[in-house]
């Protein structure tokens, strides 16, 4: 008896947390199908006639809104969203992970101080390096070029990627490693066949993490871009025009954007759990 | 065959910072012999290891079979190695951990099935060659761990305390069959460990190691039974060697903790800060006065194995510890505890400078 | 004071979804007062599971635990009456040596306290650290301190974990005999739990040997020697482990099987007392190594090794392909390889059911 009344409490509560968690999103998708007067109205209400308007939208690119029709680039900012986080988290991966080993493996003069200074990226806000960037950009010519905002958004990705993967090679201990040499082979294809292997849960938890994290930006992309190199985040902007603003596109487009990053999430939570659990206790 | 085919090293020196680890270690193994590097826990050994292994800067000279190794990494030092955690490769299964070594030497496929084959019916782990290393028990994996070191028959084996991490039974099974498999494998081997019962069963020779030095380097018997200093005595033997505060008395006898036993002939006098090392078996109790035999009480009993240790008090209020092999006295009964002189060994200066009273003397 | 367990179970919920993980079966354990009890196994045989059901820490599935009279299963640790020695020592890392093994007098101890704090250091060889913060301690010291924070409070049940696991070996020898000597001067009930059946040994009146969850025997020290219930405490307990070689029984002996499992030619043992061997005469030979004769007896054999520890031999002796192993207080005069006659005294046979692993008789000898 106290045991069903133990298990319906605790139903209980696990719903009401899935139900603070969950409701903006379903809000939002929500939304999406409906037109900016039926979102508009007061009281807000949840009967209303679903329509693929705002999708529609999206995908063929023109709006039409009171004051005439409108170009939607939003196409293009998820192309850019795509291009921007894949390439960034790849060269923080080419980069990172080598650097992550360096310094899991070796004591070296400044290692911790370069160790920290990395991480400490991640605790400054970015407008504090904003201006001094864009400054340079225009001097170096890296302003409003996809090479640039990729650069940038090392400082997203870089320290992720080294920190919680410099903690999978440390867990992995440098003893098998050292085993390999002595069974004869280079330290090189120790790295590659023990060493990266081993630390593989490390480097796929982080490459998502910095996917994610790097998709999810904003700041960057919308001082350091202009339109044609917007990613998503930012072109949900374009819907905040002079004759009002879009809900329902923004809705439709929030959802569109988070779509690529939720299926990777769902897809790969194993791994993300567990490269990261480990990361949290042993970091 | 000698050690210049073997495994040489000669003034070895490690330090970490200022901290010196190894200060100059000679040791010479050779071929198709065990040699068991002994001391208490961080006084060095996998240190020592690992710097013949080419894992660890050091200074001095190692050379296998004759070639000297010093300058080279480790992949190129052509020595098998078994670590205290296995270190195994946990993504291959046992099969291609124990291949690992044929593989670097780039032998062909067929070859490396038949080595592998050979080497894991040897080691009775034929059936689990498919496993992954998390499947297989403790056992399973130190012999796995052994295989591999084994499998490209290297001249010299380093094996760093490889049965620490598995249960007693395993244990004792690997100590007796272990001996039989170095020796066919014809490499030198150094073999590392705390554990002396373990050195003692498979060193033919001993080389304990303390304070960055070898100070003993002798058969396991003599070790035991002729300790060079105080602290090889103190590490070898349990229940451990008494040790008491010896004093010499008139017509050629001393005295230590009430028990009484000649002076080694070579000796006039005890130096002052002279120790009587008696070990626990070679104390015997008896239920009435002898000539010798210091009074004591009988403090506790705790059997160990198939001895009987007893802790006594004697009436000057020391501590003794005797080991029988027969039954032990009750708590609390007055016993008279009598030392075999012929095993009594002396110290000075924490060196030993005589064991057998009354008989040989050993160089101060 | 006594601690009886009555059909204590401890079962832990499954993971996602699976069957519960029985840690504990019905286990039944009467403790005296005034003795001293190990339960001892390998890890995960429940030991530490029914340790902390005592101590309070884990609550039972079923079962009664009873101290002093006093039913106790339902009562929060503090109230139960219990001292305890953690494996993890457990130091409170602020205070000093002397401060933690005060710790459980709180301000009853007055003088006497202080005097027993003393005492119970000065024995356990920490006198000169009480000053000292946990942090600047071996971890053989933390492990000497937390012990005698358990040993001076007074309490209806001591209970030891691992209490000697992390001890410098020298000292090993002198200070379990110096504990027990203070347990017992003091007329404590203490149950120790540990893996080291020399610890168990050295220590304990009776030692508890469970695997698997499940009380294996209970019994003194010779009892588990001389006549263990079953193979499994015939080979966990003793070093090294008893010899245990399959047979077929037949009227008047035993029929051995070799390494590859089949019946050796030759090898025989007899024994002149009829055996109760199960149906199909399939059971196991055990000899404990100390009572293998060496040199003498109806087996041929071949020696593979002869290992001098300093107060004992050990000789392994490979006989139709297994190994047997002899232990001896003398030297053997055995060579490696060299072939030798070896064999036993059928009072010191041991017979076990091949299919169970139920003990079926022991020989009459005891050591």
């Amino acid at each position: 008896m106290a045991d069903l009344v133990l298990r319906v409490l605790r139903g209980l509560a696990l719903a009401l947390v899935l139900v603070f968690f969950l409701f903006p999103i379903v809000w939002i998708l929500l939304m999406s199908f409906q037109t900016n007067e039926t979102i508009l109205r007061l009281p807000p209400s949840l009967a209303f006639d679903p329509t693929l308007a705002n999708y529609k939208a999206l995908l063929t690119g023109t709006m039409e809104t009171s004051s005439g029709t409108l170009q939607v680039t939003f196409l293009r900012n998820l192309g850019n969203s795509v291009l921007l986080a894949s390439l960034s988290v790849g060269l923080s991966l080419l980069l990172g992970v080598p650097a992550a080993y360096a310094f899991a493996r070796f004591r070296f003069r400044l290692g911790e101080d370069i160790a920290f200074t990395l991480l400490s990226f991640r605790f400054a806000p970015p407008l504090l390096v904003l201006l001094p960037l864009s400054l340079y950009f225009n001097e170096l010519g890296l302003a409003d070029t996809y090479a640039g905002l990729i650069w940038v958004y090392q400082l997203i990705c870089l320290p992720l990627v080294l920190w919680i993967v410099r903690s999978h090679f440390e867990e992995a201990g440098v003893e098998v490693e050292n085993a390999y040499r002595l069974d004869g082979h280079s330290w090189w294809a120790g790295f590659r066949k023990v060493a990266i292997p081993l630390a593989m849960p490390g480097i796929a938890a982080a490459g998502l993490l910095a996917f994610i994290f790097a998709w999810n930006n904003f700041v960057f992309a919308l001082i350091l871009a202009s339109a044609d190199k917007q990613p998503v985040t930012v072109g949900a902007l374009a819907f905040v025009t002079a004759s009002g603003i879009q809900y329902g596109q923004i809705a439709a487009a929030i959802v569109l954007s988070i779509l690529p990053t939720l299926a990777l999430a769902l897809y790969a939570q194993r791994w993300l759990v567990e490269g990261l659990s480990l990361g949290a206790v042993k970091g | 065959m000698s050690a210049a085919e073997g495994l040489l090293i000669r003034g070895l020196t490690a330090a970490f910072g200022k901290r010196e680890v190894l200060r100059g270690v000679d040791l010479a193994v050779a071929p198709g012999e065990t040699v068991v590097l002994f001391g208490p826990s961080g006084v060095g050994k996998t240190v020592l290891l690992r710097a013949v292994a080419g894992l660890e800067r050091a200074g001095g000279e190692v050379s296998v079979a004759g070639r000297e190794v010093s300058g080279l990494p480790p992949e190129a030092r052509g020595l098998g190695m078994a670590f205290q955690n296995f270190a195994l490769y946990p993504h291959l299964p046992a099969r291609e951990n124990i291949a690992s070594p044929l593989r670097a030497r780039r032998l062909p496929e067929a070859e490396i099935a038949r080595r592998v084959g050979a080497i894991a019916a040897l080691l009775r782990i034929g059936h689990v060659l498919d496993h992954a290393p998390r499947e297989l028990s403790n056992g399973q994996k130190q012999r796995t761990a052994l295989a591999r070191a084994l499998a490209a028959e290297p001249r010299a084996l380093l094996l760093d305390d490889p049965l620490r991490n598995v249960d007693a039974k395993l244990r004792y099974e690997m100590r007796l069959e272990l001996p039989r498999l170095l020796a066919r494998s014809g490499a030198a081997a150094i073999y590392v460990t705390q554990d002396y019962r373990e050195a003692m069963a498979l060193g033919q020779r001993v080389a304990v190691l303390l304070d960055g030095r070898i100070v003993q380097d002798a058969p396991p018997e003599e070790v035991y039974d002729q300790p060079a200093t105080v602290e090889v005595a103190r590490l070898f033997g349990d229940p451990p060697i008494n040790l008491l505060s010896a004093e010499s008395l008139p017509g050629g006898r001393l005295r230590a903790a009430g028990l009484e036993v000649p002076l080694p002939d070579s000796l006039r006098a005890l130096p002052p800060d002279a120790q009587l090392g008696l070990r626990p078996e070679h104390l015997s109790l008896l239920p009435s006065p002898a000539p010798g035999a210091a009074p004591a009480s009988v403090v506790a009993v705790t059997p160990l194995h198939e001895r009987q240790v007893v802790l006594l008090r004697t009436a000057s209020g020391e501590e003794l510890v005797a080991s029988l092999a027969g039954a032990a006295p009750p708590v609390g009964a007055a016993v008279w505890a009598a030392a075999e002189p012929g095993h009594a060994l002396l110290f000075a200066g924490g060196q030993r400078i005589a064991h057998g009273a009354g008989r040989e003397v050993a160089a101060a | 004071m006594s601690l009886d367990l009555q059909a204590v179970s401890k079962a832990y919920p499954g993971r996602r979804g699976g069957a519960p993980v029985q840690a504990v079966r019905e286990l039944s354990l009467a403790v005296e007062p005034g003795e001293i009890v190990a339960l001892l196994g390998s890890s995960g045989c429940g030991k530490t599971s029914t340790l902390r059901m005592v101590a309070g820490f884990e609550a039972v599935s079923s079962g009664s635990i009873t101290l002093a009279g006093k039913r106790i299963e339902a009562l929060p640790p503090a109230r139960r009456g219990v001292a305890m020695a953690f494996e993890g020592y457990a130091l409170y890392p602020p205070l000093t040596v002397r401060e933690n093994i005060a710790f459980g007098l709180g301000n009853r101890g007055g003088e006497a306290g202080r005097r027993r704090v003393a005492e119970v250091a000065e024995l356990l060889g920490i006198a000169p650290l009480m000053d000292r913060k946990p942090a600047a301690l071996s971890g053989g010291e933390q492990q000497r301190a937390g012990l005698a924070r358990a040993l001076v409070r007074d309490a209806h049940l001591h209970l030891l974990d691992e209490p000697m696991g992390q001890l410098e070996p020298q000292l090993r020898a002198v200070l379990r005999g110096r504990v027990k000597a203070l347990v017992k001067q003091r007329g404590l009930t203490a149950v120790l739990v540990t893996h080291d059946q020399a610890e168990a040994h050295a220590m304990a009146d009776r030692i508890a040997v469970m695997e698997a969850g499940e009380l294996q025997q209970f019994g003194p020290a010779a009892a588990l020697r001389d006549a263990p219930a079953n193979l499994f405490v015939a080979t966990f307990f003793g070093e090294p482990p008893m010899n245990a070689v399959p047979a077929i029984a037949e009227p008047g002996g035993l029929r051995l099987r070799g390494a590859d499992g089949e019946v050796a030619p030759g090898w025989r043992q007899d024994l002149p007392a009829a055996v109760p061997a199960p149906a199909g005469g399939e059971v196991v030979l055990g000899v404990r190594p100390g009572r293998l004769r060496l040199g003498e007896g109806p087996w041929r054999g071949i020696v593979v090794s002869n290992q001098w520890l300093g107060d004992q031999a050990h000789v392994a002796v490979e006989v139709c392909g297994r190994l047997l192993v002899a232990v001896s207080l003398a030297r053997v005069p055995a060579r490696v390889g060299e072939a030798i006659a070896l064999g036993l005294d059928p009072a010191d046979a041991h017979l076990f059911d091949a299919g169970s692993g139920r003990a079926l008789a022991h020989g009459a000898r005891r050591a």
